[in-house]
């Protein structure tokens, strides 16, 4: 790690990082704000109840909207969330390392005294620092948008807490391929172009396994089965081994990527 | 101080370097000199780490230049030939970072450079001119006081009051005892401060030669326009090789004896006199053309 080149870093992303942690937050607030006149919709309710199961399960209602985290899992973190992080993770994991070694300045970075292994750790690092603050930031507005704008809804606070995290935790493990293929694409709009693709993959693959028993199946294939959102609402979801699992897949990713660019070859 | 050893470096589109045996020695200027694309950066970016070669061997004060890089940054100030900046700072904050990244404590060397090559390193990066980017790339590469210089092309974007001051800065480094391996494509800068001169064509080194002994081999072309037509006779019979001959204009070709030739032209009517620099080819053609009649005869 090098602390001069993470200040850096961090410094030339802080404008990104506040753009994403502000419009999710004021995202998340208008979703909050709009819950009682949801709530107290009855007709919305029963058309709920009417649908297919299937159905739900791909809007992501099983429960209605009788408890605030149903309707955040279903309305915010099924989709939303799911599209801002995901552009968040991956154009900054590009930024940090396809972006410096196709624009060329990566050599000023590796005409110093620190190694390739230790600039891509210190650019992971500064990876894992902004989504975990973005994350920990829509956590805490998602707390204080339901205190002042629907006192009244029930909320557990606890399932949403965790619901944040294991988003977070996901977020880390589409950062850490973002991050990996940034070290081993020709150049930035390969590695973007893959990651935003391999994204998108994922989410297809996840909600066309939710249509059907026949294609169930396909849940396995994508890394977004890990984010259930319902699943950690309800208290279904295996955190105990959901977590470990993405923190590991997460570092695998990070090593991996710390390898291949030492391996790399560059005309810089 | 410098070695590649049979070093072969291929890409895809056939270019490269081949079998390229090198030795730049310590407190030695040795001056890289080939048309584009004839392997010079290939070189440097091997003894940089930046590509491992596909056989031989490049060193660095006995280290590997792919396995050892990071050591071999710590003493080593590198000027890439394609200059790119991170977007978003200034030139101070850029040279902070690579302080940082350095763990210089002292910015006396750094001030002293950016004072010596005029420019406000506070200005955003992205507002800089070509040669303010050079200029700071410059200070970046020189403002830890390395003992291995690597300069890809230093002079190009730099006015030539600039180029003058780079120039004197070297010969301070090289005064220091650094040992500099620079690539240019202009023979003049490479005449002045390098003491060998090595020239790359097609990925190979076609000639390694001494400075001194390419400038005493060097020939002139002077152009001199007499008054007097008879002079022409005159610069002739004093035994000066007369190229081209257009009424009382002539090219009149020199080497190395410039006394001789100036006292001839004392003694003519001189309407207007002047000389254009042989470039690298010509050097090079001429060179070669002398040895290899010396070595007939």
């Amino acid at each position: 790690m090098s602390a001069a080149l993470f200040r850096t870093s961090i410094k030339m992303h802080a404008q990104t990082l506040l753009s994403f942690a502000v419009g999710t937050a004021a995202y998340l607030w208008l979703f909050i704000w709009a819950y009682p006149f949801l709530a107290k919709s009855s007709a919305l309710n029963n058309l709920l109840k009417d649908l297919p199961q299937g159905f739900l399960q791909i809007i992501g209602y099983q429960a209605g909207v009788s408890q605030m985290n149903e309707y955040l899992a279903g309305e915010f973190y099924g989709l939303v969330y799911i599209v801002i992080l995901s552009i968040y993770v991956i154009t900054t994991s590009t930024r940090l390392m396809a972006h410096p070694i196709d624009r060329g300045w990566m050599s000023c970075l590796l005409s110093t005294p620190v190694s390739r292994v230790q600039v891509a750790l210190t650019q992971t690092a500064v990876l894992i620092l902004g989504v975990v603050l973005v994350v920990a930031l829509t956590t805490v507005a998602g707390i204080l948008g339901v205190h002042w704008l629907a006192p009244d809804a029930p909320f557990d606070v606890r399932r949403f807490v965790e619901m944040n995290a294991v988003a977070g935790l996901m977020f880390l493990t589409v950062g850490g391929y973002g991050f990996a293929l940034s070290c081993v694409c020709p150049d930035e709009r390969t590695a973007v172009g893959i990651s935003a693709a391999l994204t998108v993959v994922f989410f297809a693959t996840k909600t066309v396994s939710a249509l059907d028993d026949h294609v169930s199946w396909m849940k396995y294939l994508s890394l977004f089965t890990a984010f259930d959102p319902q699943g950690i609402t309800h208290g279904h979801a295996h955190l105990s081994v959901i977590c470990p699992a993405l923190i590991a897949a997460a570092a695998l990713l990070f090593a991996f990527a710390a390898l291949a660019f030492r391996r790399r070859q560059m005309a810089l | 101080m410098i070695h590649l050893h049979q070093v072969t470096k291929r890409f895809a589109n056939g270019r490269g370097i081949a079998d390229l045996t090198l030795e730049v020695r310590q407190g030695e200027t040795l001056g890289y000199l080939g048309p584009n694309g004839a392997g010079k950066s290939t070189t440097l970016r091997i003894l940089m780490g930046f590509l491992k070669p596909d056989a031989g061997q490049a060193t660095i004060a006995g280290l590997d230049c792919w396995r050892d890089a990071p050591r071999i940054q710590a003493r080593t100030g590198y000027l890439p030939g394609e200059i790119s900046f991170p977007e978003g700072l200034n030139g101070l904050e850029f040279l902070d970072l690579v302080a940082g990244m350095r763990h210089l404590r002292g910015t006396a060397r750094r001030d002293e450079l950016i004072h010596r090559f005029e420019f406000n390193a506070r200005t955003p990066i992205r507002k800089m001119s070509k040669g303010m980017k050079q200029k700071l790339a410059i200070v970046a590469a020189f403002m830890h006081e390395p003992e291995v210089l690597i300069l890809d092309e230093p002079t190009s974007g730099l006015d030539p009051l600039m180029q003058q001051r780079f120039l004197e800065l070297l010969e301070e480094e090289r005064q220091r005892g650094a040992t500099i391996l620079m690539s240019s494509h202009q023979f003049p800068e490479v005449e002045r401060v390098c003491d060998r001169v090595g020239i790359l064509k097609d990925g190979r080194l076609m000639a390694l030669e001494d400075v001194q002994d390419l400038r005493s081999a060097q020939r002139r072309v002077f152009t001199v326009v007499f008054k007097d037509p008879h002079d022409v006779s005159r610069v002739e019979r004093a035994g000066f090789h007369v190229t081209k001959a257009r009424g009382n204009e002539v090219d009149v070709e020199v080497r190395g004896d410039y006394n001789a030739f100036l006292r001839t032209l004392a003694q003519c009517d001189v309407a207007n006199l002047s000389t254009r620099e042989l470039d690298l080819e010509e050097v090079f053609m001429h060179y070669y053309a002398e040895t290899r009649t010396e070595v007939r005869s």
